[in-house]
């Protein structure tokens, strides 16, 4: 009961902070404008038309083509994460699963390098997007559905359809296999293509404009909604597979669709943000240590405190070192890792682990 | 068993080595024996390279591998571009330099191939190639000629210690002073011109600009522009559209890929904020000739110094009608 008193203060809590956290991402950036300016430029941008005074048009676009884009990508990619690590773990019910867990994360990175050194400009770019993100984004779906492919077909025997451990398994060779066609391409690539290749890995939401918000709308916000759908059916999985089945649940569906949705999720945000760790893996843990395992909760929390993190994290990033930027992962590990840690270390009867 | 494996490579790798030296060395030894009574002991050079470490050659280089495409070309300006040997992939200029065998590229160094080549002298740049090359060259017996140009004047330094070490004084002396005069030109033209900042972009996604010890920002500063970004820490720091949009460069400069002016300057449009934009300051030049420590350095000189020029007469035109902005973006900051 206690738990669950918990649970819900947390989720108020996350849901109160969340708009603190976007009003701050939005205000800040090497461009300093004042609050008073933010409010008076906040009418201008809610009907989508610039003021006339130039300084104030100026203020507008720096707003709605920079600042609003980058905190909703960033949103969004760090809901989607955390989630997706949120419900790989509730599945795999493995402390260590993450998104990248089912090979997304690794197949966007290779369908990314090969978008780089083997495509290059020599492609149109699609719709406006360029050939790096389609790449990363086919890369990492098809990364997945070999995965999903190879666990089934290996356990068509048994009367457990997709076998869990056999999909980690796998998981982890597909990236193993990615990574060394990552490097090997690295190894092929010149110094332009070695710079991409590189700190597009390191990931940053410095690349999101309005394009790339639509996107993420389109792809990620329906499966971070869909993601929700499944939150009840999470919690049956974690007495056991089979147990699962007696309370009703039909493992085998609700293990396809979240494998399905969690792939597109995660490799729309690997693709449109680039790698960026922790958030899938920890956020995810944080909020279970605070509320507890029912997925009733903390797959909504998850996405919050994904989100917020991340918006957090990248307003850090663009201000601590302007006007440069310090690459985002960085920021949200030394956010998230000591907390993490003092949790840890004050919960040792922790279930997960 | 892992850990076994490891050793039994390294030693086998170690033997390897051993041997290639040997044979290396004795017919280094050979050579010197034919020579040595030949020519007088006077044409020994001894030289101290940009590491702090004494070089000593018996006679001047005749077979050099060169990692390093800006000394490829500052051999072939000073005329002993045929005593190249070995070279690392990007040795693209001059046109016969792309013939010359391939040792390497920027991640990888084929040293087995290096010592098969039997060079008297390895020239190295050490910004493209790092000490552990440097370190393992040595290792291997090689005499290494490290070489760090920072500033430009450096690069006429670079020519004349080129010359010493390959027997070519006088083409090096007279490219040398050849390179000072025209450089000396620039400077007296273009350096105590008005000051216009400049933003340098490297890439758009992700956006990369350069630190004031890159050779690129020395070349703006002597056609009299400003860096807008010279005093960030890092040599080559992501920036993004809106620290580009706080800064307000008059000109921005855009490097690129295989020559052609990037699709992705033209993305600058949409901030008519930007003075660069605004006054429709935004040019390409061609990185080869702006990012090598090599004479043709001062071709990319000579191009954004043009540019730079023409920046401020544009600016001067438009002073009247750009006054509401500028005290917009002011503000801003």
């Amino acid at each position: 009961m206690l738990s669950r008193f918990q649970a819900k203060t947390i989720y108020l809590l996350l849901i109160a902070f969340t708009p603190v956290g976007l009003l701050i991402s939005v205000c800040v950036g090497p461009v300093a404008i004042s609050f008073a300016q933010f409010l008076s430029v906040i009418p201008h941008v809610a009907q989508f038309s610039p003021p006339d005074d130039i300084s104030m048009a100026g203020i507008y676009s720096i707003v709605t083509d920079i600042r609003l884009p980058r905190t909703a990508m960033a949103w969004l990619v760090g809901a989607s994460l955390a989630m997706s690590g949120a419900a790989m773990q509730g599945l795999f019910r493995n402390p260590l699963a993450d998104p990248s867990i089912i090979g997304v994360t690794s197949g966007a990175s290779l369908g990314a390098s090969i978008a780089i050194v083997l495509v290059g400009d020599s492609l149109l770019p699609l719709a406006g997007l360029s050939t790096l993100v389609i790449g990363a984004f086919i890369g990492g779906i098809l990364a997945a559905f070999l995965v999903y492919r190879l666990a089934t077909g290996s356990a068509e025997t048994s009367t457990n359809g997709t076998s869990v451990a056999t999909m980690l398994l796998v998981g982890i060779a597909i990236t193993a296999l990615a990574g060394a066609g990552n490097s090997l391409l690295a190894y092929f690539s010149d110094n332009d293509m070695l710079r991409r290749i590189s700190l597009w890995n390191m990931g940053g939401l410095d690349v999101a404009n309005g394009l790339r918000v639509k996107v993420a709308v389109l792809i990620i916000a329906p499966t971070l909604l869909a993601l929700m759908y499944f939150r009840r059916s999470l919690d049956a999985p974690l007495l056991g597979e089979p147990e699962a089945r007696y309370l009703g649940v039909d493992v085998q569906r609700v293990k396809v669709y979240l494998v399905l949705l969690v792939s597109i999720g995660v490799a729309a945000s690997v693709a449109l943000a680039g790698v960026i760790g922790f958030v899938g893996l920890v956020v995810p843990h944080i909020l279970r240590l605070l509320m507890g395992p029912s997925h009733n909760y903390l797959l909504p929390c998850a996405a919050m405190g994904g989100g917020l993190l991340l918006v957090l994290a990248d307003s850090l990033a663009r201000v601590v070192v302007s006007p440069a930027e310090m690459p985002v992962g960085v920021i949200t590990a030394l956010l998230g890792a000591p907390l993490f840690i003092s949790l840890l270390r004050h919960r040792r009867e922790y279930g997960m682990l | 068993m892992f850990i076994m494996l490891k050793i039994f490579l390294k030693s086998v790798i170690k033997v390897t080595v051993i041997a290639l030296c040997f044979s290396g060395w004795a017919q280094g030894a050979k050579l010197h024996g034919q020579v040595a009574e030949k020519l007088l002991t006077s044409l020994a050079i001894k030289m101290i390279d940009d590491a702090g470490q004494k070089i000593v050659l018996d006679q001047p280089a005749k077979r050099l591998v060169v990692l390093g495409p800006n000394l490829v070309e500052s051999l072939y300006a000073i005329g002993k571009g045929e005593s190249i040997v070995g070279v690392l992939e990007y040795s693209d200029y001059p046109e016969q330099a792309k013939r010359i065998k391939r040792v390497g590229s920027h991640n990888t160094i084929n040293y087995e191939l290096i010592v098969s080549l039997s060079p008297d002298l390895i020239l190295l740049w050490h910004s493209g190639v790092g000490q552990d090359v440097v370190d393992k060259l040595h290792e291997l017996g090689l005499t290494v000629f490290v070489s760090e140009p920072k500033t430009l004047l450096d690069i006429e330094q670079l020519l004349i210690r080129l010359g010493q070490l390959t027997n070519a004084n006088v083409s090096a002396e007279i490219a040398a002073a050849d390179f000072r005069r025209q450089l000396d030109h620039l400077i007296a033209r273009y350096s105590t011109q008005d000051p216009v900042s400049v933003f340098y972009q490297v890439w758009d996604e992700p956006m990369q600009t350069l630190n004031d010890s890159h050779v690129v920002s020395s070349v703006i500063t002597l056609c009299g522009g400003v860096n807008v970004f010279a005093n960030l820490p890092e040599i080559a720091p992501k920036v993004s559209v809106e620290s580009v949009i706080a800064a307000n460069p008059a000109v921005i400069i855009a490097s690129g890929a295989k020559g052609k002016r990037p699709g992705w300057l033209d993305n600058w449009e949409s901030w008519p904020m930007i003075d660069a934009v605004k006054n429709k300051q935004l040019y390409f030049v061609r990185p080869d000739v702006l990012v090598r420590h090599a004479p043709r350095i001062l071709q990319g000189a000579n191009e954004v110094c043009h540019f730079l020029q023409q920046a401020r007469s544009a600016g001067d035109s438009s002073d009247g009608s750009s006054d509401g902005s500028s005290d917009g973006s002011s503000g801003a900051r």
